[in-house]
């Protein structure tokens, strides 16, 4: 009985509200985060608390947060209404920081123990989603996947078309949470798969740099606002406005690209200095 | 004066010549590899001829984009054809003569505060009006291009400090490109007051010098930036680390 009356909520529920903006991000966000939470006690359970601590905890807890905060958040309204650069700031909190931070929490065993046994086993074992798996995570093909979704999402028409269509704009959103995920699972290398070397990676954020710098500089340099949907607010032009996104997507990919690379040669640099200073 | 005239600053038309003079001298006991020779003497007339061609006169005169253009000229571009330009052998001779104490955690901020100090509204505004300024400044500027690229092609710096150094450099050297261009107002008072070309409003022309400016380092540094990936994956396939058997 109440199992009927729970489903007849749940489908009036999706009926009234699936039209809203803000549900899927935050099933999802639900669901990841109990994901999560799960992963962290199994292994907590087994005694490795040690490689679920409070850091992982932290890390994923911010990446999700950054994630909500861009979809559900104020920022959301003032991307969709107002300014190209806050459109621009939640693409890179959606596609860029939110992975990011959400796929170094997951490194090492954790990410075994996100998917509970009995859902993990049969993916696991079905090779035809090991092999399409595979196929995305192979570096060039996750690389152009996440150039040409970045070039392709910028094109005027179609960065105008998925704001005024609600379904066409959380597809977008979907692409780049999951081009995010592609690259960053081959710069974080959360399972230790070892795809790429350290200079491999390295490459591969100078090309996400490069590949970056091309659209900043696009947006920056030109003379004219390329996207009609945004007239500028606030007292900014939407040139300006247009100028501060390239500003934007450069900051942001300095700090989490250079970040990255940094931690990534920090090994060598170390025992350089050593050397020299002995 | 007509914008498009010629304007010359001699003293470098005389030290290029100076420079081509030694490395000739040097170049008949170590002769160089023609592209070497090429790129020596590209970032010897990319000197001369910025300073002494219809571009002067611009940036003296007329446009702060002129002026930037060049400035990215001597200072970025030429410096690195002349360093490239050098053999082994000439190198070998500039550290027995002192190069060999320069270190590159020293010559970032000498570089960078030439960079920035050469184009502060005072310095600039007066190298401008005095025109002889304006010597000491592009000297300023070819002097710090060139101890700025010294660790990079001399080899002294190992794939991950390299790619350090260069993006610390990109990073640092970015702020004056991006406050040229989303300044809403002129830095440089002499460029309010000059004849104005091409319908370029004073600000205009400064956004439009930023965006030269910025788009040039971009290129520049994320050239240098791939080689040194280049030579990490050249380093990891030597010592066997990307999975392929070590060479010997």
């Amino acid at each position: 009985m109440s199992g009927t009356w729970f489903r007849t909520r749940l489908e009036q529920t999706w009926r009234t509200e699936r039209h809203n903006p803000r549900v899927l991000p935050i099933v999802f966000a639900a669901v990841a985060a109990l994901l999560f939470l799960q992963a962290v006690v199994r292994l907590r359970r087994r005694g490795r608390a040690d490689l679920a601590g409070w850091d992982r905890i932290a890390l994923f807890a911010l990446g999700l947060g950054v994630t909500l905060f861009a979809l559900v958040g104020p920022l959301d309204r003032l991307a969709d209404t107002k300014l190209l650069s806050a459109h621009m700031g939640q693409h890179l909190l959606i596609g860029d920081l939110g992975p990011a931070l959400m796929i170094v929490a997951l490194r090492g065993p954790l990410l075994v123990f996100l998917l509970p046994a009995p859902v993990l086993a049969p993916i696991a074992r079905n090779a035809r989603v090991r092999a399409v798996l595979g196929a995305l995570l192979r570096p060039r093909v996750a690389f152009g996947l996440w150039a040409a979704n970045l070039a392709v999402w910028h094109v005027p028409y179609l960065y105008d078309a998925a704001l005024e269509h609600q379904d066409l704009h959380d597809f977008e959103h979907l692409c780049w949470t999951v081009c995010g995920v592609l690259v960053w699972t081959l710069l974080v290398d959360p399972g230790s798969h070892k795809r790429l070397t350290v200079g491999g990676r390295v490459a591969l954020a100078a090309a996400m740099f490069a590949a970056g710098q091309i659209l900043t500089d696009v947006l920056v340099f030109s003379f004219t606002p390329l996207y009609p949907w945004y007239h500028g607010a606030y007292g900014i032009s939407a040139l300006a406005d247009q100028q501060v996104s390239g500003l934007v997507m450069m900051v942001e990919q300095l700090l989490t690209l250079g970040t990255c690379v940094a931690l990534l040669l920090r090994p060598r640099w170390l025992p350089r200095s050593r050397v020299a200073t002995a | 004066m007509r914008p498009y005239a010629f304007g010359f600053e001699p003293l470098f038309l005389a030290l290029a010549l100076a420079a081509a003079a030694l490395y000739w001298r040097a170049a008949r006991r170590d002769p160089p590899p023609r592209w070497r020779a090429a790129s020596f003497a590209a970032g010897l007339f990319l000197i001369a001829a910025s300073l002494n061609s219809p571009l002067e006169n611009l940036a003296a005169h007329y446009l702060l984009l002129m002026h930037l253009l060049q400035n990215a000229l001597i200072a970025d571009v030429a410096p690195l054809l002349v360093m490239l330009g050098l053999t082994p052998r000439m190198r070998e001779a500039l550290i027995r003569h002192g190069a060999g104490r320069l270190r590159s955690r020293w010559i970032l901020p000498v570089w960078l505060l030439g960079w920035y100090l050469t184009h502060i509204a005072p310095f600039y505004n007066w190298a401008l009006r005095t025109g002889w300024g304006l010597n000491i400044e592009h000297a300023i500027l070819i002097a710090v291009g060139l101890l700025f690229w010294w660790p990079i092609v001399t080899g002294r710096l190992t794939p991950a400090t390299g790619l350090a150094y260069l993006a610390a450099a990109f990073v640092g050297s970015a702020f004056l490109g991006l406050a040229y261009i989303f300044s809403s107002h002129p830095y440089y008072s002499y460029y309010e007051h000059v004849p104005r070309l091409w319908g370029l409003s004073a600000t205009r022309d400064q956004s439009l010098g930023g965006i030269l400016m910025n788009g040039e380092q971009t290129l520049v540094f994320l050239l240098a930036i791939g080689y040194f990936v280049m030579r990490l994956l050249d380093e990891e396939q030597v010592s066997g680390a990307d999975g392929s058997s070590a060479q010997s």
